[in-house]
């Protein structure tokens, strides 16, 4: 789900970038079809014009796997982690906070491949929804269902395989996580109508990409406190601010096609509202760790997070898309520092 | 936009205000002939448009001033501008209150120019290169359109799609000066300016201009 127009180039993905896909799916969102749909930018500088696929060229999944093998990596967007990484933080910051020292790694591996295969899921049932679609758009047609490398039965049976992955990962940790993990489907079940109706699905998204902040906390402590729901409270309002980056990129088509998102709502009162946001989250990690009696080396961490957040939000041209891809995409360090700043704060 | 455009459209006008909407300042062409010979001719290698973003043009002066001085008709609602240009309609109606103004231009240099203006005027415009006359778009209370009857085809193209618009619900304006390819039928006079412009651009100092309202279709069918 990282770049619209997948070169991975900074200068190949400015100016009008093709809608994006959402983060939580990350694949198209149900209303960005219409926008896909419009005409190739005219040809001019900046446009990307000749290679627009949104599959790079020679990248790792060419270069590594099997050929048999690549068009379920593309499926599941194994070549753009970053959806991936945005998922899983919460959940191992829970996971970190919730330790005596060490966090648990066994917790740690379980998580890390159940956001790559319930991300992979999603990604795959986008692209068997608009599998018609995506064939007519330049973009979009080299993908492996358009373009006839993997057959509609088969992408089905490699999302059942994906599904049971997740789920045999939730049905292996303790009671109260299952019932978190089977509590938030229903949340994520509202989020692709939301950008229909509340100029705020990035709030929506973040409840939803923050739930692991909740279910790392109890699978590692068993049940639920303070500490992790501030964890997650602060997650939702960091989610706010970078997905609201990430929605900057294509706030002109949303307009033209009537999807509704925070870019919009924000408009020119951007920069002090992604402040506000990355702020807030900041308090609410600070008292996360002050509740969950955190030592002096996780401000450290703290700092640095909020020091980066602090930077994004000084620094994010919103009327570059490439800029705000980029902006999006860092937020990898966030996670990282603030992971490390846990960790670090069971050792004071 | 990419920034090659932006800088083209700042190295080749100047900021002045509009004649018939002095409350609104626009990058223009300072002189008329020097950007539209450097255009047409050194520039139409590199497939450079001709720099219809750099005049502000009699249908969008009188529409714009139409917004302005009617600011009913587009506050609190959605506005599509239509082959927008410079921006100014966009720009008179983010002015006047409208909601959400999307400004629509296939020329990308049109879009870089609409920024500029946009950012001076400080109004919030959403702008897009893609050609609307056969994309999805959602519905738009208002729909403008200044000047876009000059060449037949473009004419006869956007005529059909307003009427489509019309036919849709939304309000659709079109301030023309008369010209030579703007239907005979199916409109609806709902203001008239005496617009002032040049005589390097047009043939006269002053263009009369009508604010019309473009019916549907079905409407024009049953005489209305």
């Amino acid at each position: 789900m990282t770049s619209p127009a997948g070169q991975g180039t900074a200068g190949a993905e400015a100016a009008s970038p093709p809608p994006r896909p959402s983060p939580a799916s990350g694949g198209g969102r149900a209303a960005a079809k219409t926008a896909a749909a419009l005409p190739p930018p005219q040809a001019g500088e900046g446009r990307g014009g000749g290679n627009a696929a949104d599959i790079r060229a020679g990248d790792w999944v060419e270069r590594w796997l099997p050929r048999a093998v690549q068009p379920y990596a593309r499926l599941a967007r194994l070549d753009r982690p970053i959806g991936t990484w945005l998922l899983l933080f919460p959940g191992w910051w829970g996971i970190a906070l919730a330790a005596p020292r060490w966090p648990d790694l066994r917790l740690i591996a379980l998580f890390a491949l159940g956001a790559m295969v319930m991300r992979g899921a999603g990604c795959t049932l986008n692209d068997i929804a608009d599998r018609d679609y995506d064939g007519r758009v330049a973009r979009t047609r080299t993908r492996p269902l358009p373009s006839g490398q993997v057959s509609v039965r088969r992408a089905l049976l490699f999302l059942a395989a994906q599904l049971a992955i997740g789920a045999a990962v939730l049905f292996s940790l303790n009671r109260v996580s299952i019932v978190l993990g089977v509590a938030v489907l229903g949340l994520i079940g509202t989020y692709p109508y939301m950008k229909r109706i509340t100029y705020w699905p990035q709030l929506f998204l973040g409840l939803n990409f923050n739930w692991g902040a909740l279910i790392g906390w109890t699978a590692a402590a068993g049940a639920l406190t303070w500490p992790p729901a501030l964890l997650y409270a602060g997650g939702i309002f960091w989610t706010l601010g970078y997905d609201t980056i990430y929605a900057h990129q294509d706030k002109d088509d949303d307009a033209l096609i009537g999807v509704k998102s925070s870019a919009l709502a924000l408009g020119r009162r951007t920069r002090p509202f992604l402040f506000v946001f990355y702020g807030v989250a900041a308090l609410l990690w600070a008292a996360a760790a002050r509740a969950a009696g955190l030592g002096w080396p996780f401000w450290i961490g703290l700092g640095l997070a909020a020091f980066h957040m602090i930077w994004q939000a000084a620094r994010v041209d919103i009327d570059d898309p490439s800029d705000c891809l980029a902006k999006f995409r860092s937020n990898r360090a966030v996670g990282w520092l603030l992971l490390a700043g846990i960790v670090a704060g069971h050792f004071a | 936009m990419a920034v090659g455009a932006a800088a083209f459209v700042r190295a080749n006008s100047v900021v002045a205000p509009v004649p018939l909407v002095p409350e609104i300042r626009l990058h223009l062409a300072s002189e008329v002939t020097p950007i539209w010979q450097a255009t047409e001719e050194t520039l139409a290698r590199n497939a450079v448009p001709p720099p219809f973003w750099a005049f502000a043009w009699a249908g969008g002066q009188a529409l714009a001033r139409h917004l302005l001085d009617r600011p009913d008709i587009v506050a609190g609602r959605d506005v599509l501008d239509f082959g927008s240009g410079s921006g100014l309609v966009a720009i008179a109606a983010a002015k006047a209150g409208a909601a959400c103004v999307v400004a629509a231009d296939i020329d990308p240099f049109a879009a870089a120019a609409i920024a500029a203006n946009a950012a001076l005027n400080r109004a919030e415009i959403a702008i897009i290169t893609a050609d609307l006359t056969d994309a999805p778009i959602k519905d738009f209370a208002v729909v403008t359109a200044g000047d876009v009857c000059y060449e037949q085809p473009m004419a006869a193209r956007a005529t059909a799609w307003l009427r489509r618009q019309a036919a849709r619900g939304s309000l659709v304006l079109l301030g023309d000066p008369r010209r030579a390819y703007v239907p005979t039928t199916g409109l609806r006079e709902r203001a008239r300016y005496a617009v002032p412009t040049s005589r390097e651009l047009e043939d006269r100092e002053v263009r009369e201009t009508v604010v019309w309202q473009v019916l549907s279709e079905a409407a024009v069918a049953v005489g209305r």
